[in-house]
């Protein structure tokens, strides 16, 4: 019975043309409006200057010392290392006279102050030391550095795309709703009628949840193919990952808008969508949204945050897929965004089962 | 003859206001049973308390024999409800709407394909089978309404309030599906504020107000609880106090009143009553208007026992 659910739940919603066509329109619209205003200044930037950073050796590490050498040599050398103690590199930092401090111990850290760009080249490169640090040559420092400088060519403006594309995920959050307004018979009258059927309240809700995913993974994909082909954004060479990103985003979103809806507050069908509203609004915003760089301070000063906020999560995992070679941050950022889908589902599930009303 | 529901002592509270005040009900199977009242009296509630929508803060619902809860899967798949308000999706057609309700219920593809034809015909449909909600006038409406509620085949079938907004005509073609439903072995819970209705559909009635049960029985048995047996009604001008205290005096009358114009006799029992105002009357000068002789309502049964109409509250 659950594809007859699923047949029919796909078919109000795919009917429901005004939904359709906004839930549509809006990632386009706003695309269009970003690459029309943008459009002539983006661009790739190259790393026309090394940066600057201090290298603060608590331990001799004679292999570090030799890799940072390889990398702030040269005419593309990617950092220039300040001879500075530690107390002179942190008041360099607070100044913004050098990006970063790496501190050299048994491990090794890195301390980091500046643009998105910057702060990425500085922790790929140690990421990439540490990968390597136990069979490293000369031929791979030297691909290191290429690999690296490589990397810092990033769209400066692609970040909007990818918090637009976010923000598209969230807005499944509105269908997720209206999918639990008719489940409760508290807020509809269909949520009644149901609500008195011997039908189990998790193959209903299942089979809500995957006609909303479908329909919005169609939309979100339809709006990054709109990106990427009409607008020439560039996502970078992994895009058949990106659509992964689109679908658990999608489920993200779809899940916080059941879980709105089923909790207790607010009461109404109307103070759950201004909720809603607002929440994504406000998850798009801490995702760099409206403003650059407030996704890099609360994951300094916050990072559990940016670890719950499933347009972060979208976010992060595009960025991931752009500057990394592995695929570790990518899936960490999916298995983030699939771990808040399952436990907005199953607390939406644990709260509307076998619910009864104190008024309808 | 089993008792289908049975509600023991329920109470049910919104904040300070008690919509269900000890609430007591029996539903016998094979019955078409009213539950009558004005707005706010507490059938919807009922209802939902019996369906284990609402919350109830004391008291026992069985149905069936059973406690009803939210998860008695069992006992739900014999119960339709036809809700106040129409309760079907917008975006599918006639046919999909009762489709998908009744797969709810019938899980065998082929059981559900005759299930649903045969609730297209019994609501008669068939004409609009591929039209969607918003296409269709109010009575039609309120019959696809229908339809998903009954699909299935339900033994036990909730009407609340369904001919409110209806035209005369679909108002007395949902009447008449009812009593077929009735025909076929369904017992029927009918809650409605028209009296009319009630007095011909229902085979026992609980009138309500405030969430108390003020009187239950057949329709005779609540007539029988007042005093009045007829009411007489005559349009004239001009009556004297004289002619008045003689009206009083006649055998078997129970109250006279005279407002505006138009005098109300009122008879607990006797023969011929018309023909004993008109003779009173024969010694008035004036001319008479309209003259009619009435049997008591319900709604005479409500004003007795509450002190006011059952109309004015609706």
């Amino acid at each position: 019975m659950f594809f007859h659910y699923l047949r029919y739940n796909l078919l109000s919603m795919l009917r429901t043309k005004e939904v359709v066509f906004w839930t549509f329109l809006f990632p386009i619209a706003l695309s269009t409006f970003m690459f029309a205003a943008f459009g002539n200044i983006i661009e790739t930037t190259e790393m026309a200057n090394p940066i600057p950073v201090a290298v603060i050796y608590e331990t001799e590490v004679p292999i570090f010392e030799k890799v940072v050498e390889t990398v702030s040599t040269g005419k593309d050398a990617i950092l220039e290392v300040k001879n500075l103690k530690e107390k002179e590199a942190l008041n360099a930092l607070k100044k913004g006279d050098i990006t970063g401090i790496y501190y050299v111990n048994d491990k090794i850290s890195l301390q980091i102050k500046g643009d998105e760009l910057q702060e990425t080249v500085l922790s790929g490169f140690l990421d990439e030391y540490l990968q390597r640090k136990e069979s490293l040559t000369l031929a791979d420092m030297e691909a290191c550095k290429e690999k690296i400088t490589s990397q810092g060519n990033l769209d400066n403006l692609v970040s909007y795309f990818y918090a637009i594309l976010a923000m598209s995920c969230l807005f499944a959050s509105f269908n997720g709703l209206d999918r639990i307004k008719g489940l409760q018979a508290n807020l509809s009258t269909l949520g009644a009628r149901r609500g008195v059927a011997p039908t189990k309240k998790s193959v209903i809700i299942l089979s809500e949840f995957l006609a909303g995913l479908l329909l919005q993974f169609a939309v979100t994909s339809v709006a990054f193919l709109y990106m990427w082909k009409v607008l020439g954004v560039n996502f970078g060479s992994h895009v058949a990952q990106i659509f992964p990103i689109l679908l658990l985003g999608s489920a993200s979103g779809l899940s916080l808008g059941m879980f709105i809806g089923a909790l207790k507050f607010p009461r109404t069908i109307n103070g759950k969508m201004g909720f809603a509203v607002s929440f994504s609004m406000l998850l798009s915003v801490a995702d760099d949204l409206c403003a650059p760089n407030i996704r890099i301070t609360i994951e300094h000063y916050l990072p559990i945050f940016n670890r719950i906020n499933p347009a972060a999560l979208v976010s992060d995992a595009f960025y991931a897929l752009s500057v990394y070679d592995t695929y570790t941050r990518y899936i960490t950022n999916l298995c983030y965004l699939g771990a808040i889908t399952f436990v907005l589902c199953a607390a939406s599930y644990l709260v509307i089962r076998r619910n009864r009303y104190a008024s309808l | 003859m089993a008792h289908v529901i049975e509600i023991n002592n329920l109470v049910k509270r919104y904040k300070e206001l008690v919509a269900l005040d000890h609430f007591n009900l029996t539903i016998e199977e094979g019955e078409i049973f009213g539950l009558l009242g004005p707005n706010g009296s507490g059938k919807t509630t009922t209802i939902n308390c019996i369906l284990s929508l609402l919350t109830y803060d004391k008291g026992c619902i069985k149905v069936f024999g059973k406690e009803m809860k939210p998860n008695s899967y069992d006992i739900k798949k014999d119960i339709g409800v036809v809700m106040q308000n129409v309760a079907v999706f917008e975006e599918l057609t006639v046919y999909e709407n009762i489709d998908y309700f009744c797969g709810l219920y019938i899980k065998d593809k082929n059981l559900r394909k005759q299930y649903v034809e045969d609730a297209i015909n019994f609501v008669e449909l068939s004409d609009f089978r591929k039209f969607k909600p918003k296409k269709l006038s109010g009575g039609l409406l309120r019959r696809l309404n229908i339809a998903c509620g009954i699909a299935h085949k339900p033994k036990l079938i909730f009407f609340d309030e369904p001919t409110v907004a209806v035209d005369p005509q679909s108002r007395n073609k949902i009447l008449e599906g009812i009593q077929e439903l009735n025909r076929q072995g369904a017992t029927i819970v009918y809650t409605s504020h028209y009296m009319e209705e009630v007095e011909q559909l229902c085979s026992r009635i609980v009138i309500m107000d405030k969430g108390k049960s003020l009187a239950m029985g057949t329709k005779e048995e609540l007539k029988g609880m007042i005093g009045c047996t007829e009411k007489i009604t005559v349009e004239v001008a001009d009556l004297s106090k004289e002619l008045l205290s003689n009206m009083e005096q006649l055998s078997d009358v129970d109250q006279v009143t005279y407002e505006n114009n138009v005098l109300h006799v009122s008879f607990r029992g006797g023969r011929h009553n018309l023909a004993h105002v008109m003779n009173v009357l024969a010694d008035h000068p004036g001319n008479l208007g309209k003259i009619y002789s009435e049997l008591p309502t319900l709604n005479d049964v409500f004003l007795e026992i509450t002190g006011t109409e059952l109309r004015d509250h609706a």
